[in-house]
């Protein structure tokens, strides 16, 4: 095998692909097409609007310690205003856990006439209890506030004052009295997350609570103390932007892989040429080169044909005003790489089986069928091949489907967590190993299903 | 001479049941460096099959391949630099030009780039299709087809060309150029081995020729050998329609029975033409045709040749190459 001779393959596929008068239809006018048609049939109808999400709490947060509530009740300190803001809020002996608990209860949808809840709370004491309702979808999602909940935030309070004001708070107050202990710094605790990465509800719910989360913690950054004082008013500076959703928003990850997953079809019709029976171009491929050769040489030019695809329709749908609500660039990378490696997949699958016309086009649809079963359009059924074995970000591991065969499953299911949920590259490296991996995987069994069916059994 | 080729006992069928093939009957022939060997046969022969067989594309039932002591289904990448073959079917792709057929095949055989460029210009140029240089192949006459389809093969500098069916299709000045051209293959080193079913086109290429019919080789042998095997002498077709009651079969004897003897090697009829062949024809005529006309016979047409291929196809099984 050499990489000259692959590259001769991948030159050649490359004219064929310029030449051939389906390349601009197929590979770009269709799929924009298709884009189109559900931007323009879709893009108003938001779901999840108004809807009421129902969130189990555990929380675990263990207050603040008697010593700082202590320090709270400091007369001096009372005496001269300073921390009287922070005394009259239930802050003091509840704990910063159960104030945020109140506040997601109260949170409202108030753009609109009816001002329903966002949230219907549920509290656990019981991790186990709340896991197995998440199971039966009786709860849409789980939030796990940890035990140093309250230290964490009035540590990052502390921070925050540091960075304005060149102290610390507990600094500050030593200099009114010096007995005055010390005050949290940079506890880091996780706040977790929990639910079914496959279901819409807690995919919603959880870009909602996870912009609620960002906003406290720039409330709590955002402390202000004009005079000194403290003010610790959670309540009415809560302002959470509410994501919105459309169909289209909802489908569009789907679609620009629905439309890289065309892309193999059209490449199956080249490759059907190559196995008509009555065509002996792939009698001087087998004479001349090894089937290793051949596949490497496809897949170089599969993959730049699939990246500046990607690069097409994602642009079109952002500039049809599709808005992630989640990092682009992440979108953008997976988009270009891992999508468009775990879609020639398909290709190869069908170089493998395609030797006559009808075969090659049902395999052809076969690509779109796939990028059906993968999810990119509708939510599949769920079939079960092994119960709780994909580790995700949240802790909570996930069903494996009969549909998370497909390696796409998970680069569309990524994607669509990075563009509509914001979730960060470390919580989709799982669907990305995966995806790769499943990738990787077909292809060594595709290589071996090639080279037997098309160069050693041909010769039979 | 030393042996490039060994074919033992190669046997190929196709199918089953009612539809089974015996393409390919257990052939055995050797074949000399620097040699073109003819495979003459009609369609369905099982020229293309044996060609198959030999070079690797096609899977024997049983018997044995040797190119250079190794067998080409066996030997992987060691044997693809030394063979050349030349399908039947004009194999490139439609959408490409011809140069850029070529190139794609320098670059699957790995061909330095220099050393690519030149060739492939020099092929272009003894093939004459330096005007269609930049032409995407799906443009081309059948004739051009054929004989971009004939230079592909060459890129790679192969030391064994084996060409299916070089030249149907091919006006007759095209044709000669593909025959001038695989006529001068020997001389840069090469061995040839060409199917046909032109009697012609083998009798002119081939140093050896193998007549095959239904998978099996019925002779193989010089062109010259081949055609007196048969009998010397130049052969005379007299076409006769029929005046009186004498039947046409009657001929033959009554030819061979005169007095004093025509020395008259071998007469035939089919229908209404009577094959003669003798040595030195051409004063017999007048005697020939005398006695013709005298059985009520008149001549309508009379052509002398000598004798083909096509007759020791003939000779041997009784039907013509091209039916
Ligand atoms: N793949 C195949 N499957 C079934 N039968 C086949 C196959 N290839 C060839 N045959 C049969 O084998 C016989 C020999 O075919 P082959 O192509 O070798 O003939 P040929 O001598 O090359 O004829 P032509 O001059 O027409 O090219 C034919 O009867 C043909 O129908
Ligand atoms: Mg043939």
């Amino acid at each position: 095998m050499s990489v000259r001779q692959a590259l001769g393959i991948s030159h050649r596929i490359g004219l064929q692909i310029i030449r051939s008068r389906w390349t601009i239809p197929y590979l770009i006018l269709f799929p924009i097409f298709f884009i189109g048609l559900y931007w323009f049939g879709f893009s108003a109808s938001p779901i999840g609007e108004n809807q009421t999400f129902l969130l189990g709490i555990i929380n675990q947060d263990e207050g603040l310690t008697d010593e700082i509530q202590l320090l709270f009740q400091n007369e001096t300190l009372l005496g001269n205003g300073t921390l009287q803001e922070f005394h009259s809020t239930d802050v003091l002996s509840k704990g910063f856990g159960s104030e945020f608990v109140n506040i997601l209860g109260n949170l409202t949808y108030n753009n609109q006439q009816n001002s329903s809840h966002i949230f219907e709370i549920t509290e656990y004491s019981d991790e186990m209890q709340a896991d197995s309702k998440l199971k039966n979808r009786e709860l849409d999602i789980v939030l796990i506030l940890p035990r140093q909940f309250s230290n964490a935030s009035l540590g990052i309070l502390n921070g925050y004052w540091r960075n304005s004001y060149g102290l610390y708070f507990h600094e500050y107050l030593q200099t009114f009295d010096a007995s005055i202990p010390d005050l949290p710094i940079n506890i880091s605790e996780e706040v977790i997350i929990r639910g079914d990465e496959s279901y819409l509800n807690y995919q919603i719910a959880n870009s909602i609570l996870g912009n609620i989360l960002n906003a406290y913690l720039d409330l709590t950054s955002a402390f202000r103390g004009p005079g000194g004082s403290i003010q610790i008013a959670m309540n009415e500076e809560y302002q959470v932007s509410i994501p919105t959703f459309s169909l289209f928003g909802l489908s569009t990850p789907g679609l620009i892989a629905f439309g890289i997953i065309m892309q193999p079809s059209l490449i199956s019709l080249f490759f059907c040429m190559e196995f008509r029976p009555k065509n002996t171009t792939f009698d001087i491929i087998r004479l001349s080169s090894s089937p290793t050769t051949y596949i490497l040489g496809t897949f170089l030019i599969q993959i730049p044909v699939m990246i500046g695809q990607a690069f097409i329709l994602f642009t079109s749908s952002l500039l049809m005003g599709f808005q992630p609500n989640g990092d682009i660039i992440l979108a953008y990378l997976i988009a270009l790489t891992i999508l468009p490696f775990s879609a020639s997949l398909l290709y190869f699958t069908t170089a493998i089986f395609s030797n006559e016309d009808v075969v090659g086009t049902i395999l052809g649809f076969g690509g779109p069928f796939l990028g059906f079963m993968s999810g990119a359009f509708i939510e599949v059924p769920k079939i079960i091949l092994f119960k709780e074995i994909i580790p995700t970000a949240s802790g909570f591991p996930r069903d494996f489907l009969i549909w998370d065969l497909i390696p796409l499953t998970h680069t569309v299911s990524a994607l669509r967590q990075v563009m509509l949920y914001d979730f960060t590259l470390i919580q989709v490296l799982p669907d990305i190993l995966l995806s790769f991996v499943l990738s990787l995987g077909f292809f060594c069994c595709s290589l071996l299903f090639f080279a037997y069916f098309r160069f050693w059994r041909s010769s039979q | 001479m030393k042996k490039i080729i060994e074919v033992k006992a190669l046997k190929k069928v196709f199918g089953k049941g009612e539809r089974q093939v015996n393409a390919v009957k257990g052939i055995s022939f050797d074949i000399y460096e620097g040699e073109i060997f003819g495979f003459l046969g009609p369609n369905g022969a099982g020229k293309t099959t044996s060609l198959r067989m030999i070079v690797g594309l096609l899977r024997p039932d049983s018997g044995e391949v040797k190119i250079l002591g190794e067998n080409p289904h066996k030997s992987g990448n060691k044997l693809k630099e030394i063979l050349g073959i030349i399908p039947q079917n004009p194999t490139f792709y439609e959408d490409l030009t011809v140069e850029e057929n070529l190139w794609f095949l320098a670059k699957i055989y790995n061909i330095p780039k220099m050393i690519a460029k030149e060739r492939i210009n020099s092929l272009i140029s003894r093939i004459g299709l330096e005007e269609k240089k930049k032409a995407i192949t799906k443009d081309l006459s059948g004739g051009q087809k054929r004989r971009l389809n004939l230079i592909l093969a060459l890129v790679h500098d192969p030391k064994i060309i084996l060409c299916d069916e070089p030249t149907p299709g091919l006006d007759p000045q095209s044709r000669i150029v593909v025959w001038e051209f695989i006529r001068n293959l020997p001389k840069q080193g090469k061995t040839v081995i060409l199917t046909t079913h032109y009697m012609e086109e083998a009798d002119r290429l081939s140093n050896r020729v193998a007549i095959i019919d239904n998978g099996e080789i019925l002779v193989l042998d010089t062109p010259e050998n081949l055609k007196t095997s048969i009998g010397e002498g130049d052969l005379v077709e007299i076409e006769v329609s029929h005046l009186g009651d004498t039947e046409i079969e009657s001929l033959p004897g009554y030819l061979l029975a005169l007095d004093p003897p025509l020395h008259l090697e071998e007469v035939s009829t089919s229908q209404s033409v009577c094959t003669i062949r003798a040595l030195d024809v051409v004063p017999k005529l007048t005697r020939i045709l005398a006695s013709i006309e005298n059985q009520g016979f008149s001549v309508n047409n009379l052509s002398i040749r000598g004798t083909t291929l096509e007759d020791v196809f003939i000779n041997l099984t009784g039907r013509r190459l091209r039916s």
